[in-house]
């Protein structure tokens, strides 16, 4: 029973200028990648590298535009009315700046409550049900009554998480949950999260830009470039012996060339009649050749469950 | 190297007007930056880092007021300055970066003409005459295609290359301090150590004074000869790299790098972590002594009363009454 | 290096909370205040009564017993302003908050569902947006005759576009802000994100705005009347009032003035109220 992604793919229209054809991007390039229970996946990246894309795929909240994502068994894409709500309940996102993505118009304990109320429970058990969970992330009674204005990063990003525990969710993607704390309060919340990871068996998603954290908390890390992937493997193998290049260089064992200065590393402009052509990273890749630029690499297994994108590694 | 002091702060305070009252965002601050030194400040919300450094270049919002200390640079005390002095000082003395790269660009005009413009305006040259100038800078800062990013705008260049086109502006008048303003947190991570290598490359190369702001200490420990930790507005530990992050004796600079990730720890194990959250600065002002205290497992009862003296050895000083042992 | 030989001083001075500081931010309420007794009770204003005919002393000047004077029929001035004044204020009232109320749902809608949807409904927005109010309105009366309900109904008509407009546009900003998505995430329906969660940030702009139309629904219903289009006699209503009054301008001057003092308080009392809101709004913005 786990979420799965199947060669999902989502493309962005970014300019519609008929009788031109539009023009499209690359979110995210035909990810294979499986959430399981009791386990943590990993999923390392730049900006631009579909991360946040593919988070909101899993979670439901963007389509694919190719492949499929599989809950429990079901595809995503034959959903009726029910299963949506099924799946709501039992996959729960934690975003990365509770700031925003929680409605700062609203009291803490709306905001814990919420999908209580959308899953049509009284008043009087949401009231109990956020004073359980508060206790749960660690939070005193009284943040209750507050305004999303007095209360600290961390202690909004604790919020967050008692939020995205209410329905008792069976899958947690965690898109950059530390990333916007402050460095003192980083670790406090992490712990957390194993924690829960370990009292509920939950089955986690663990997005972040941070190689350190991610190898803490992953089972397996699935690393990500321009929208593809291209390493899949455990969180140890990947980080004693990491077989693509990007993956050296983001682990600062190797350099990257210096940057094009046309591309604007924010956005994979790569257009989607080009991708199968060459290799997403090669104008940077310290171990480019010719080939890089003819032939796209495929992800193969190079040791076993180690998979990379790369004609050389 | 024990050089000539280029710039001292001296017990600054700053505090800002905010609707009712003011809140006081750094008390009695003191530190000094020296020739061919890079000096890290480190600290976290409410530590009132950023606040110090646009102090010191009297670059405070409207509602920001220096309440005490002074500034001495090149014998002077800026703070004493006239609005004209000082600017005349600022881009060709003192140079400061600020955050984000990306929105510290004029987005309708060429980078060319923004990293020229420090010429123009204080060397009274023309942009033609500037160009080249600007042209060398960017080269030395690791842009290769020179002429195509002097002709483009911000929107169409990544951040590291705007970062180092900032570096370039700030540098072209050779200033004897530089200030950078968390000057790789809006950065990929491949990006940053380009930016801080590079950074470390141009302090050496001009033997500058450089200041350093961040929040993450493991990311400054990497470049910086001397951290400086701040937190809840004040100084709590000064001292070399080396020493903060081996033998530092504040319980906040050792619960700091204890709770960030090092490779020695055991796979999804918990991790030490500070209890609580950093304070705003009305916390700060509602509660006298240390404001670590509602965190630190070594408070003692002065610690309650009255903020610790600081004590030195050997330039490596400290704020504290119960200060961690030499492991 | 870290010196520290003082407690550092305590810049925050000590709130100074007195009357003046209070009264200086809160004033409008007062004035709102003020309003609503007239509406609610107008008799506690002006006890005479408005309907009550005295043909011996009819377009009497100010006196002791007629503050303002009597008008053709000899009925009290006063009385009839305050309970014009009321019509007027209830009235507009009443068509600023159904049009600002089908404007939202319209342009909520508009907004949140885009496509087709969207397309239908601004459509229509722009077809009632190109009405003249003045010239429905003529148009509603020669139908089913003049009236309240077609004031009412010719003013909401060619009101609420705008709003919708406004709505939408909001919408649209707001629907890509982060909680949105954490609230669909959250199994929160479309209906209830526009009610839960987007409601509370359109209601200061929304505020503001419909406050200040309720002064100009107040002009534009006192012209209608005026034209006869709206209240009939004997109904007091301001312009109805100041309809009767100018033929007689020559010889009452207070039977056209007082009216149109009226309505000038009432117009700026919205207009004060509305920018005091927008000042609000700004200082509370996060």
């Amino acid at each position: 029973m786990s979420l799965v992604a199947q060669a999902v793919s989502r493309h962005f229209t970014t300019s519609r200028r008929w009788p031109l054809p539009p023009e499209v991007t690359v979110g995210v390039d035909r990810v294979h990648c499986s959430v399981e229970p009791g386990q943590t996946l990993g999923v390392v990246g730049e900006s631009g590298s579909g991360k946040s894309t593919l988070a909101r795929l899993m979670l439901g909240l963007l389509e694919p535009t190719g492949g499929r994502i599989e809950f429990e068994g079901r595809r995503m894409d034959s959903f009726g009315h029910t299963e949506w709500r099924e799946f709501r309940r039992a996959v729960q996102p934690i975003f990365q700046d509770p700031r925003s993505a929680l409605n700062w118009r609203h009291s803490i304990e709306e905001i814990i409550t919420e999908p209580l109320r959308n899953f049509g429970q009284g008043a009087e058990e949401r009231k109990q049900k956020a004073l359980a969970l508060l206790q749960q992330v660690r939070l005193p009674t009284h943040v209750l009554q507050r305004q999303t204005s007095d209360v600290s990063g961390g202690q909004l990003q604790r919020v967050a998480i008692a939020r995205a525990l209410a329905l008792d969710p069976r899958y947690l993607v965690c898109d950059e949950p530390l990333s916007a704390l402050d460095v003192s309060v980083q670790a406090g919340v992490l712990n957390l999260l194993l924690e829960l990871q370990g009292t509920r068996h939950l089955a986690m998603m663990f997005i972040s830009h941070d190689l350190e954290v991610v190898r803490h908390v992953s089972d397996r890390v699935i690393v990500m470039y321009h929208g593809a992937v291209m390493e899949d493997a455990p969180a140890t193998d990947l980080y004693r012996q990491p077989r693509h290049p990007y993956t050296q260089v983001l682990l600062g064992r190797a350099s990257p060339l210096p940057e094009d200065a046309a591309m604007p590393a924010t956005a994979p402009a790569e257009a989607v009649r080009t991708l199968d052509s060459h290799c997403p990273f090669a104008d940077r890749c310290p171990l480019r050749q010719a080939r890089c630029f003819e032939e796209r690499p495929a992800l193969r297994e190079l040791a076993p469950g180690h998979k990379a994108a790369c004609h050389f590694a | 190297m024990a050089q000539a002091s280029v710039c001292s702060v001296s017990d600054l305070s700053v505090a800002y007007h905010s609707g009712d009252g003011w809140l006081q965002a750094v008390r009695t601050v003191s530190f000094d930056v020296r020739r061919g030194e890079i000096l890290a400040v480190v600290g976290e919300t409410g530590s009132g880092k950023s606040t110090t450094a646009t102090a010191v270049i009297r670059m405070l919002p409207a509602n920001g007021r220096v309440i005490s200390g002074s500034v001495m640079f090149d014998g002077r005390d800026l703070l004493g300055l006239s609005t004209g002095e000082m600017r005349k000082l600022r881009g060709q003395q003192i140079a400061y970066v600020p955050q984000q790269p990306m929105s510290a660009f004029n987005p309708t005009m060429t980078i060319g003409r923004q990293v020229a413009e420090p010429l123009v305006i204080h060397r009274g040259v023309s942009y033609t005459k500037a160009a080249p100038e600007a042209g060398r800078r960017l080269k030395e800062m690791g842009i290769h295609e020179v002429t195509r990013v002097m002709r483009s705008y911000p929107h169409q260049l990544s951040g590291g290359m705007l970062q180092r086109a900032m570096i370039a502006t700030a540098m072209i008048c050779q200033p004897r301090l530089l200030i950078l303003d968390e000057p790789t947190s809006a950065l990929d991570v491949t990006i940053q150590r380009q930016i801080l290598s590079l950074i470390k490359q141009v302090q050496a190369d001009y033997q500058l004074a450089v200041v350093l702001i961040s929040h993450d200490l493991t990311v400054v420990s990497q470049v910086a000869d001397r951290i400086l930790v701040m937190y809840g507005g004040r100084g709590v530990e000064v001292g070399s790299t080396q020493e903060l992050m081996t033998a530092g004796r504040h319980p906040y600079t050792r619960g700091l790098l204890r709770s960030t990730m090092s490779s020695g720890v055991e796979h999804k194990s918990r991790l030490p972590s500070l209890s609580g959250y950093p304070p705003n600065p009305q916390e700060v002002d509602r509660e006298p002594g240390c404001p670590f205290r509602p965190r630190c497992a070594r408070a003692v009862s002065e610690c309650g009363e009255k903020f610790p003296p600081g004590t030195f050895q050997d330039g490596h000083g400290w704020a504290c009454y119960n200060p961690e042992p030499l492991s | 290096m870290i010196a520290d030989t003082t407690q550092g001083t305590r810049v925050s001075a000590e709130r100074r909370v007195n009357a003046v500081e209070v009264a200086s931010r809160w004033w409008p309420l007062g004035l709102i205040a003020i309003w609503l007794v007239i509406i609610v009770v107008p008799g506690l204003v002006a006890p005479q009564d408005p309907l009550a005919l005295n043909l011996q002393s009819t377009l009497a000047p100010p006196s002791a017993q007629h503050l303002f004077g009597t008008d053709q029929a000899g009925r009290d001035l006063w009385a009839r302003c305050v309970w014009g004044v009321r019509y007027s204020l209830g009235v507009s009232i009443l068509i600023v908050v159904g049009a600002a109320t089908i404007g939202t749902i319209i342009g909520g809608v508009a907004g949140l569902f885009r496509g087709p949807i969207d397309a239908l409904l601004m459509r229509t927005t722009d077809v009632f947006l190109a009405f003249p109010y003045l010239i429905l309105a003529i148009a509603i009366a020669s139908a089913v005759g003049p009236g309240l309900t077609t004031v009412v109904v010719a003013l909401t008509a060619v009101w609420w576009p705008g709003y919708a407009r406004m709505v939408r546009g909001q919408v649209l900003a707001l629907k890509e802000l982060p909680f949105v998505e954490g609230a669909r995430a959250a199994g929160t329906s479309t209906l209830m994100i526009l009610l839960r969660h987007l409601l509370p940030h359109l209601l200061p702009q929304l505020s503001a705005r419909v406050s200040m139309d309720v002064g100009y629904a107040v002009l534009a219903l006192t012209g209608l009347s005026f034209l006869g289009l709206g209240a009939q006699p004997p109904t007091p209503e301001l312009g109805a009032i100041i309809a009767e009054a100018h033929s007689h301008l020559l010889v009452a001057w207070w039977f056209t003035t007082l009216p149109g003092l009226f309505v000038l308080a009432a117009v700026l009392s919205s207009m004060v109220v509305s920018d005091w809101l927008e000042t609000r709004n700004k200082s509370s913005f996060a």
